[in-house]
């Protein structure tokens, strides 16, 4: 599955930006020339001068994917010293052939103890020529944890270097071993078994051919983009002495339009499928609710600590409380934020402390921005005393339920079940889950019921307050959340591949809008806006395998479906 | 009547005559009676492909005989009165770059002249030209006539001579010379085929259909027969032409005119103008729902329709405009003079094959042609080509050794894309028959390299045209520099004469000179500003070079600036303008040009054994032998070959090489080993 990072997409974006390279003075004098397209066999513009031409720096992991105790990535080309400069900072270069103890930082984040990558990395560097590929190369040798190993593959792309650093294609190695003539007679012949395991990894990547979600969802994007480039070309190959129905604007903004909408596609994409990132960055959780339903007090019992004032009086944390922790295994983020007390309250809670102060809804629009960010909502309510024939009511606060129920995750609890006998409290459940149901507009949310106070009074008995339950209703989200199709699981550098190719796609296609977009007066522009769609459509096709031939007469065949041309 | 053999050999470009004349003592011995003075290069047809063709491989210094049965069809224009186009115009100036001849005779013989694109940037200009039929036909005639190393054999070959090689083992056989209809034998070891749609050629007007190759030339059947005999794959194509109308009888007064450039720029780089003083016009019509119903009611009396035979796409005939896009409404046509004397008009884009009273009736519904009177009816014809993935880049087959084609024979169409066949086909089957490395031109070349890589890797389904969404170098190939890209190549293969040598040296250095003075020019943005230049107000320094990037900023304008600028003439001017536009452009695509290098560099036999290649899908293996590519890159290109399986092959043919290598080094040495080597 592939997955896109926000601010990872810009650190690709950068060489482009900084075309051209120092030494070589052009001024960026229009938008024609601040947007460089990229000559086709790379993925990303390539920021530097080619006149005396290098290759790009490609990297893999070379190890069996999986949950290996040990993972090696190995690197070859001309940067291979740049990156270690960049991910051992402040250490000297490692002596050749040598095996050398290092940690390696993120090159992104600034010193703290978050910025290891993996502390005891073996690093492993061999000088050209007298490597595997005939290039420098460097081996890191890290720990073989699914987090560690995606935390590397996608920190050497941002690493600095003047030329391109990308995730091998199938093959690259061994294809440049053969280019500078690196292999001997032996390792020709062995060649045939290593090539089955790497393709047995390439065919579980499943997005060759077209099984799979995935790998339709990008044939058809390839196919869409197909359309667009078929209006391009008849704009350039025949709009002069055809005779077209449209005009050549017409015809320039249906295109852009169409991008727009694939660019749009790939955002909901990238934004869909960042499973794999919950992972590195951790989840978010939000705990919502009416004032003094034992939100902090829930908080408090997960985390083992003091982690936020606890008060019995309402609103006591007006801002937000934030707490880091490891959760079996999964990185979350909790927020505990204000109580909500909104004019959907339960009237009883309204009643009982019906002026909202300032602060106080400040600290509740705080509370619901918060939530807009989270990737699980918390829902609280609680059980209460009230004037009712059965004298108890489940006390809720509506927009929390609706928050709730348009979030991605979410879990509701209602807390301080000990009030009432576990009869009383399975009447009031079962109607609480009915009422819940019909403000979440028909989605049915998990349900825990919990007690904050058994669990801090009686901590001697099996799962007191049934905080064990709630956490496990918890992580069973969790797994739920991150989770990837089970023929993708192992494939961590497949998808990087993957994904840094959708981010090239995806900036390609910007830098054909920016280029549509001010070719009003200047027709010069469609030439380049075209070569942008060509690229575009480059890197869609390396990930499905189709069309890496050539996809003209495919481009051709739109063209005279759609218009009648030709002498 | 034969000229004579030998006409005023070129012996400049040969590396040594003296062994050249030993090698073609040892073959004349080996193939052919005593006291017969072979052609070092035999060329059937005198169309496009067979005009550059003949020339091309007289360039190359080898004794070249055309062979046409009809000299006065040499040079003919079987279709449209017109040469050029985008992509097709700029095939033209490759051809031109490579010292070919079309591009001067359209100069000569040329009515009317436009670059078609001209707003949409440079890289897809596309210079075309309405030329007059019989100055074409005379001036091309003339030029062969009288070109050096060349001699014109009236006679139709009635099949080619191929004897078994035993030396070559990657062979079938080696053609050892051409039989006329005559029974005359013209021995030769090269021969290229261009006989159009010739080869099993038939004519179709409404239900009528006979064989022929053009209205009123028969068509040639022994070498079909003689080429499936030897294993090629051959298949079926069509095409079409409209009627042609008297011009007396049109009203133009209705019509709107199209009038070429002014100034117009010629096609040849040796040209700095063209002959026509007052150009001809163009007219534009259009058809009408009358006119449409008209074809539908003789739909069924067209047997050209009906045919399952494969058609192009883009040249389709009015019938399958029609029935493709129903629901339009009109279709253009444009009104083509076919020259300074002619009453003939050619209508551009009815080529129909309805029956011939039909398509006067037809006519007669559009407007302008009201009274229109028709001189000769349209048709379709039907033809022979050859599987173009039996040649190699050089254009000879893999299968017969001195064999090439060139032309619609390989599936093409269009004059320009057979023009540029030929040139390659004729410069290679010359060099070959010189024992020289054959000119093999890149995708990165040109558009010339591009249709070449696409026919012999790809193979055509329907009739191949050239387009520029077909070059993925489509920035840095273009019109204004096909001789940057061409000429120093064919300068070193021997095939560019001094002339155009020492005039394209002088473009050059003229152009160096104003690029190093717009460079040397550097001042800072208040600078430009205050000289008019709408720079961006910062920091940076900008050179002359650079401002030419400002949209609307031209050579001409920098001369306050620059005062050497007004030293040099405004072609070059205009040249070095538009390599400031693309410079960071081309710089990248030189980068990916060198990526693309290195596939192309690991070669592979074509004799490859697939089957014994290990862990080949089945897939794979049958696309390997369609094809049988000459390198990686161009297996790459194969649709549906994966990634591990070019490493296989790679793999199995290092493996093969290297043994060869080493059974040589032990052994007596061949040359055969060291010739196969693939390392780069």
């Amino acid at each position: 599955m592939a997955y896109q990072e926000p601010h990872y997409m810009l650190a690709i974006k950068s060489p482009a930006l900084n075309w051209p390279p120092q030494g070589h003075k052009t001024p960026t004098l229009q938008p024609t020339t601040a947007c460089l397209p990229s000559p086709r066999s790379y993925y990303h513009d390539s920021a530097k001068s080619t006149l005396d031409f290098e290759p790009d720096t490609i990297y893999a992991l070379s190890t069996a994917p999986g949950r290996a105790g040990i993972a090696i990535v190995r690197i070859s080309g001309p940067s291979c010293l740049k990156i270690y400069k960049t991910l051992c900072p402040s250490k000297p270069p490692p002596k050749p052939r040598h095996a050398t103890l290092r940690t390696l930082y993120d090159p992104f984040i600034s010193a703290s103890v978050s910025n290891i990558l993996d502390s005891d990395a073996l690093v492993l560097y061999f000088p050209a020529p007298n490597t595997v590929t005939g290039e420098d190369v460097l081996e890191l040798h890290i720990h073989g944890g699914p987090a560690t190993v995606k935390a590397v593959l996608s920190a050497i792309p941002r690493c600095a270097s003047s030329t391109t650093i990308r995730y091998a294609e199938p093959g690259e190695f061994t294809r440049r071993a053969f280019q500078n003539n690196r292999l001997d007679l032996a390792q020709v012949e062995a060649l045939s078994d290593t090539l089955s395991a790497e393709t047995e990894q390439q065919r579980r990547a499943a997005v060759r051919g077209n099984s799979g979600n995935l790998g339709r969802t990008y044939e058809a994007w390839r196919q869409q983009l197909l359309y667009a480039r078929g209006e391009m070309e008849a704009l350039i190959d025949f709009s002069e002495d055809q005779h077209f129905d449209e005009s050549p604007a017409e015809l320039l903004s249906n295109v852009t339009a169409q991008v727009n909408v694939m660019l749009d596609f790939i955002a909901s994409h990238v934004s869909a499928s960042h499973r794999g990132e919950l992972l590195k960055r951790g989840i978010r959780i939000s705990l919502l609710g009416p004032p003094n339903a034992g939100k902090s007090s829930l908080l408090n019992q997960i985390v083992g600590r003091e982690a936020s004032i606890v008060s019995k009086e309402a609103g006591t944390t007006r801002d937000i409380v934030e707490v880091n922790l490891d959760i079996r295994g999964y990185l979350c983020t909790f927020a505990d934020t204000a109580g909500l007390r909104t004019a959907s309250t339960t009237p009883s809670a309204q009643e009982a402390n019906p002026v909202i102060g300032a602060i106080e809804q400040e600290g509740i629009r705080r509370a619901k921005a918060k939530a807009s960010e989270s990737d699980v909502i918390v829902a609280l309510a609680s059980i209460e005393s009230s004037s009712s024939p059965q004298g108890w009511e489940v006390r809720y606060d509506a927009e929390t339920l609706f928050i709730a129920a348009k979030a991605q995750q979410a879990l509701i609890v209602v807390n301080k079940c000990d009030t009432v006998s576990s009869e009383t409290l399975s009447d009031l459940l079962s109607s609480f889950k009915l009422t819940a149901l019909a403000h979440s507009s028909g989605n049915a949310i998990p349900l825990v019921s919990v007690s904050c106070r058994d669990a801090q009074t009686r901590p001697k008995t099996r799962d007191p307050g049934n905080i064990n339950q709630f956490t496990n209703q918890l992580v069973a989200l969790f797994k739920d959340m991150t989770n990837l199709p089970p023929d993708l699981e192992d494939l961590l550098g497949v998808t990087e591949r993957q994904r840094q190719l959708l981010s090239a796609c995806a900036s390609h296609l910007r830098d054909f809008t920016s280029e549509a977009s001010i070719s009003s007066n200047n027709e010069c522009d469609i030439v380049l806006a075209a070569e942008h769609l060509r690229y575009a459509a480059d890197c869609l096709s390396r990930i499905t395998g189709k069309g890496t031939a050539g996809d003209v007469e495919e481009v051709l065949g739109v063209v005279f479906e759609k218009f009648c041309v030709g002498k | 009547m034969r000229k004579a053999l030998v006409s005023g050999r070129h012996i400049s470009w040969s590396r040594s005559v003296q062994s050249q004349c030993i090698r073609q003592q040892q073959r004349r011995f080996a193939d052919i009676a005593e006291g017969v003075r072979p052609y070092d290069v035999v060329v059937i047809g005198g169309g496009h492909a067979g005009s550059e063709a003949c020339a091309g491989a007289a360039r190359s210094g080898a004794r070249t005989a055309l062979i046409t049965p009809k000299l006065d069809n040499i040079g003919v224009c079987s279709c449209n009165p017109s040469f050029g186009g985008i992509g097709k115009g700029t095939m033209l100036r490759e051809v031109d770059a490579l010292d070919g001849v079309a591009g001067r005779i359209i100069d000569k013989a040329g009515v009317q002249f436009k670059v078609l694109n001209k707003k949409k940037g440079p890289a897809v200009w596309g210079p075309r030209a309405q030329i007059d039929r019989s100055l074409y036909k005379q001036f091309m005639r003339e030029e062969l006539e009288s070109y050096p190393n060349l001699s014109i054999v009236p006679g139709t070959v009635a099949d080619i001579i191929v004897a078994q090689d035993d030396g070559a083992p990657a062979s079938k056989g080696k053609i050892t010379g051409v039989r006329l209809e005559s029974g005359e034998i013209i021995p030769t070891n090269q021969v290229v085929i261009t006989t159009g749609t010739f080869l099993g050629g038939e004519i179709h007007i409404g239900l009528e259909c006979y064989p022929a190759g053009r209205m009123g030339e028969a068509a040639t059947f022994g070498l079909s027969k003689s080429l499936k005999d030897a294993g090629f794959q051959l298949g079926r194509l069509k095409t079409g032409t409209p009627p042609r109308l008297a011009k007396n009888s049109i009203d133009f007064k209705s019509l709107d005119a199209q009038h070429g450039d002014d100034p117009p720029t010629p096609f040849s780089y040796l040209n700095g103008t063209v002959a026509v003083k007052d150009q001809l016009l163009c007219y534009a019509t259009y058809t009408n729902t009358a006119s449409h119903d008209v074809v539908r009611a003789n739909l069924d009396k067209s047997i050209h329709i009906r045919e399952t035979v494969k058609g192009p796409r883009y040249c389709p005939s009015l019938e399958s405009k029609i029935i493709r896009f129903s629901d339009k409404e009109r279709h253009i046509i444009w009104l083509e003079p076919e020259g300074f004397d002619s009453d003939v008009i050619y209508p551009n884009g009815i080529s129909m094959t309805i029956p011939a009273d039909a398509q006067e009736q037809l006519l007669r519904t559009v407007r302008g042609l009201e009274n229109v009177t028709m001189l000769q009816a349209g048709y379709g014809v039907e033809y022979d080509y050859v599987d173009p993935r039996s040649l190699k880049a050089s254009l000879e087959t893999k299968a017969i050794c001195g064999l090439f084609l060139a032309g619609q024979i390989n599936g093409t169409t269009g004059y320009e894309e057979a023009a540029a066949q030929g040139v390659i086909a004729g410069i290679n089957a010359g060099l070959a028959s010189r024992s020289q490395p054959p000119m093999v031109l890149s995708r990165s070349d040109g558009y010339i390299g591009i249709m070449i890589d696409d026919l012999v890797t790809k193979g055509v389904s329907e009739p191949y045209r050239m387009f520029t969404s077909r070059s993925e170098y489509r920035m840095s190939a273009r019109a204004d520099n096909a001789d940057l890209r061409l000429t120093a190549k064919g300068r070193a293969a021997g095939i560019v004469g001094d002339r155009r040598w020492s005039h394209f040296q002088d473009q050059v250095s003229q152009m160096d000179g104003l690029k190093a003075a717009l460079q040397v020019k550097s001042i800072s943005a208040p600078n430009w500003l205050k000289d008019g230049f709408k720079v961006g107000n910062d920091t940076t320094r900008r050179t002359a070079f650079d401002v030419l990037r400002i949209a609307g900023v031209t050579v001409p304008d920098l001369e306050r600036v620059v005062p050497e600028v007004s030293q040099y003439p405004l072609s070059i001017q205009t040249r070095v303008g538009i390599e400031a536009v693309y410079a960071p452009y081309i710089t990248q695509q030189t980068a990916a040009m060198k990526v693309f290098q290195k596939d192309e560099n690991l070669k592979l036999p074509v004799d490859l054994e697939y089957d014994q290649v290990h862990g080949l899908s089945m897939h794979e293996k049958s696309l390997l032998r369609a094809t049988r590519p000459e390198s990686v890159g161009q297996a790459r290109r194969i649709e549906g070959m994966t990634p591990s399986g070019l490493l296989r092959l790679l793999a199995h043919s290092q493996v093969k090489n290297r043994k060869l290598a080493a059974l040589s080094r032990e052994g007596a040495p061949t040359s055969a080993a060291a010739a196969l080597d693939i390392r780069v």
